[in-house]
C-alpha cells in the first residue's frame, strides 16, 4: 500500500503471510528501498501488535476520512493515502490556510488591498483565544473565501494574496 | 432530596447539588456527590448529549441555546435548572460562572446554597485592581503595577505610556476580570501598546463580557507557586502546602506539582502565611488559591481565584484531603475540623493537563473525534476527564480533554511514573499535547526542578516537533497497512459520535483463529 506521512514522505509497503504472522516483503521510502529490521505482526483485537529484537510494541490504529491516526509507543503518527494527496487541491505560497480550527472574528481587508508583510488580514477565535493571521509578504489581497462569525476548519484557504 | 447523616448537625442543610459546569470539573463534582450521599444535577446543551457526565449524575437539565451567553453563562437559565429539578445548592466548578458574583449573588438570593466563597470575597478577588488595592492594605507583597480606571483605548493608552518609564518595559497588560491567561498581552515596546490593549480588551471582552485592563511589570524567570487556602467562615483558615505551576504557555498552566522542588520548610511558611493574610483580608469562605510568582526568595501576591482550581489533585494527592469534600462541608456550614498543624504532606504529585492542540503549530487549538482513547491506570495513577471515545472536541469551549495525575514517594519517581502514564495514553482522531507533556519531563532544567513561567516559550519559542525518527514512521506505515489490508476499521464513523453496533473485529477472529 502506498501512504504519505506527515512530513510528506513516499511509504510503500507490501506484506507476507508465514504462519499466521505478518511481514514485510518489501518496504520503500520515497521509491528507495528502506533497510527494516526483522519484525513480524500480528492482530491483537482491534490493536497491531509489533514484535522487534525481543520487544514487544502495541500499536493502535484509526482511520477517518482520509487520514489515519497511529499510536506507537507514546507516539502519534498521521498519514494519508497517496489517491487523496493527489486528488486534493494545489495550495499556492500566496494562500493562506486556517492555522486551526476556529470562528472568524474580524476581517481586516478587502479585494485588491495592497498590503504589507506582517500587516493584520483577519482574526479568528477558538476555545476562547484570539489568533492574528498576519501578511507573509508585501502584496494585494485577491480573494476573500470567508467572513465573519464564519466557522472554518483547520487548512482552510481564508485568504489568497498576490505577491508584489 | 433528604440531606446525608454527615450533615446532621450543619447549619444549612442540603442533599441535591445542581453542577453549573460541563467536563472533567463536572464529573468530579459529580463523583464527589456520590461519595458524599448527595444526589447530583447536570446541565447540558446539544454538545455534551453524548458526555459521561449525564450518567454521573441522577437528573439531567437541558439548556437551549447554541452560544455560551444563553447556556454555561446564562444566570437565569441556570437557577430555573436548579428549581424545576430541586437542587438545593450549586456547584460552580471552575471557569463559566465560578467567579461571578453576580451569579453568587442571584443564587443566594433565590434561596440556595452557593458553594463557594460571599459575593463580596469574589467581588474584591475578582477584580484584580480591586484585589490589588486591598492586598496592599494588609501589606501582602505585589507585582510592581498600575491600575487604570478610564475606559476609551486613547485614555488607557495615554495613561499606560505616562506610567511605563516607572515600570519599565516589557509590561503585561491583563484583564481585570481575569484568569487563565485571556486578556493578557505582552507589550515590549510603547509602539506595541495601542494593538495590545485593542487585543486584551477584545478578548476579555469574549471572555468574561467585561473589557477592563491594568498593568503590571512583566517579571521573567520567576516561579509561579500558589498557595491552596481552606476557610470554614468561623474564622478557622489554614493553607494545605503550595503547588508549583511553572511550566506553562500563552500563561495557561501545562504540568502542576506538589510540593514544589524548590520550596524550604521556612519560605513555606511565610507564603502560607501570606496566603491566609488575604483570604482573611477579604473575609474568605470555602477554598481558594492564592497565587504569587517567586523570584529568588522574594515573593509577590499575584491573584486569588475563588474557587476549586484545575490543579487541585496534586494537594490531594499529597496532604490526603479531599478539597471538593471539604468545599461540601463548609457549604452546609460545618467547621473545618482540622488544624494547620494537622496538615503533613506526604510524596510528591504531578498533573499533566492534556490538551486539543498542535504543539507544532505554536500549540493553537486542535478539535476533532476522539476515535481511540484509552487513559492510563495503574498505583499512585488518578485521570480527571470528562469524555469518553466518540465523543468529539470542538472549539467552543477550553482545549483540556482530561488530567493525568501521578503519586509517588519522591519527585524522581513522580516524574518516572508520569513520564509510563503518558506513553500508555492513546487519544486519536485530533492532534494533542501528551508528546510534548512527555518531552517536558525529559528536559534537563524540568528534571532539576530548574523551571520559570517562561520556560516553554524560551526553548520552544514556535512550539515543538517530534524529534525525526524514520524507524518509527517505518512502523506507522506498516500498521496503516495491516489495518488496511486486514479490514479492520474504525470503531466511529466521523462526524458521528454514535458507536458501530457490529464488532468489525469478529471477522478478524476467524480470520486468524
Amino acid at each position: 500500500m502506498k501512504i504519505i506521512d506527515s512530513n510528506n514522505e513516499k511509504w510503500d509497503i507490501s506484506l507476507q503471510n508465514i504462519n499466521q504472522l505478518q511481514s514485510i516483503k518489501n518496504i520503500n521510502l520515497n521509491d528507495e528501498e528502506f533497510i527494516f529490521p526483522e519484525t513480524e505482526f500480528a492482530i491483537k483485537k482491534n490493536t497491531v501488535k509489533i514484535s522487534q529484537g525481543g520487544q514487544i510494541i502495541i500499536a493502535n490504529v484509526v482511520k477517518n476520512k482520509d487520514t489515519w491516526w497511529v499510536h506507537i509507543n507514546g507516539k502519534v503518527l498521521t498519514f494519508t493515502s497517496a489517491d487523496s494527496r493527489k486528488a486534493g487541491t494545489k495550495i499556492t505560497q500566496g494562500s493562506l490556510q486556517a492555522p486551526m480550527p476556529g470562528t472568524i472574528l474580524d476581517v481586516q481587508v478587502s479585494v485588491g488591498q495592497t498590503i504589507e508583510t506582517g500587516q493584520s488580514l483577519l482574526v479568528m477565535e477558538a476555545m476562547k483565544m484570539e489568533h492574528k493571521i498576519t501578511a507573509p509578504f508585501s502584496g494585494t489581497v485577491e480573494k476573500i473565501n470567508c467572513k465573519k462569525d464564519q466557522k472554518v476548519d483547520r487548512g482552510f484557504v481564508l485568504i489568497e494574496l498576490k505577491q508584489n | 432530596m433528604l440531606a446525608p447523616e454527615w450533615m446532621k448537625n450543619a447549619k444549612f442543610p442540603f442533599g441535591c447539588v445542581l453542577i453549573a459546569n460541563r467536563g472533567e470539573v463536572a464529573c468530579r463534582i459529580a463523583k464527589a456527590c456520590k461519595e458524599l450521599g448527595l444526589s447530583a444535577v447536570a446541565i447540558y446543551t446539544s454538545s455534551d448529549e453524548n458526555s459521561p457526565l449525564l450518567d454521573l449524575c441522577d437528573q439531567n437539565y437541558f439548556l437551549e441555546g447554541q452560544t455560551l451567553h444563553e447556556t454555561f453563562l446564562n444566570i437565569e437559565a441556570i437557577i430555573t435548572a436548579a428549581k424545576e429539578t430541586g437542587a438545593q445548592a450549586i456547584h460552580p466548578g471552575f471557569g463559566f460562572l465560578s467567579e461571578s458574583a453576580e451569579f453568587a449573588k442571584e443564587v443566594i438570593d433565590a434561596g440556595l446554597i452557593w458553594i463557594g466563597p460571599s459575593p463580596e470575597s469574589i467581588e474584591i478577588m475578582g477584580d484584580k485592581m480591586s484585589a490589588r488595592e486591598k492586598m496592599k492594605s494588609v501589606g501582602v507583597p505585589l507585582v510592581p503595577g498600575h491600575e487604570v480606571y478610564s475606559t476609551g483605548i486613547k485614555e488607557i493608552h495615554d495613561e499606560l505610556i505616562e506610567v511605563s518609564p516607572k515600570l519599565g518595559f516589557p509590561l503585561l497588560l491583563k484583564a481585570s476580570a481575569g484568569g487563565g491567561g485571556k486578556g493578557m498581552r505582552v507589550v515590549n515596546r510603547p509602539s506595541e501598546m495601542a494593538e495590545a490593549i485593542g487585543a486584551a480588551q477584545r478578548e476579555a471582552q469574549t471572555a468574561f463580557g467585561d473589557g477592563r485592563i491594568y498593568v503590571e511589570k512583566l517579571l521573567t524567570k520567576c516561579k509561579h507557586i500558589e498557595i491552596q487556602i481552606l476557610a470554614d467562615g468561623y474564622g478557622n483558615i489554614i493553607h494545605l502546602g503550595e503547588r508549583e505551576c511553572s511550566l506553562q504557555r500563552r500563561h495557561q498552566k501545562v504540568i502542576e506539582e506538589c510540593p514544589s522542588p524548590v520550596m524550604e520548610p521556612r519560605l513555606r511558611n511565610l507564603m502560607g502565611a501570606a496566603g491566609i493574610a488575604a483570604a482573611a483580608a477579604v473575609t474568605y469562605m470555602g477554598a481558594g488559591t492564592v497565587e504569587f510568582l517567586l523570584d529568588g526568595d522574594k515573593f509577590y501576591f499575584l491573584e486569588m481565584n475563588t474557587r476549586l482550581q484545575v490543579e487541585h489533585p496534586v494537594t490531594e494527592f499529597v496532604t490526603g484531603i479531599d478539597i471538593v469534600h471539604q468545599q461540601f462541608r463548609i457549604a452546609a456550614g460545618l467547621p473545618l475540623g482540622i488544624e494547620q498543624k494537622e496538615i503533613t504532606m506526604k510524596g510528591h504529585s504531578i498533573e499533566s493537563r492534556v490538551y486539543a492542540e498542535d504543539p507544532s503549530s505554536g500549540f493553537l487549538p486542535s478539535a476533532g473525534p476522539l476515535l481511540r482513547l484509552k487513559m492510563p491506570q495503574g498505583p499512585g495513577i488518578r485521570v480527571d476527564s470528562g469524555v469518553i471515545e466518540g465523543n468529539t472536541i470542538d472549539t467552543n469551549f477550553d482545549p483540556m480533554i482530561a488530567k493525568i495525575i501521578v503519586h509517588a514517594n519522591n519527585r524522581e519517581t513522580a516524574i518516572m511514573r508520569m513520564k509510563n502514564a503518558l506513553k500508555e495514553t492513546v487519544l486519536l482522531g485530533l492532534q494533542t499535547n501528551i508528546e510534548f507533556l512527555h518531552a517536558l519531563l525529559c528536559d534537563d532544567d524540568v528534571i532539576n526542578g530548574d523551571t520559570d513561567t517562561n520556560l516553554i516559550e524560551t526553548k520552544w519559542p514556535n512550539g515543538w516537533n517530534p524529534p525525526e525518527d524514520p524507524e518509527l514512521f517505518a512502523l506507522g506505515a506498516i500498521a496503516c497497512t495491516i489495518y488496511e489490508e486486514n479490514g479492520l476499521s474504525s470503531p466511529l464513523h466521523s462526524n458521528n459520535n454514535q458507536k458501530i453496533t457490529n464488532d468489525p473485529f469478529l471477522k478478524l477472529n476467524n480470520k486468524f483463529p
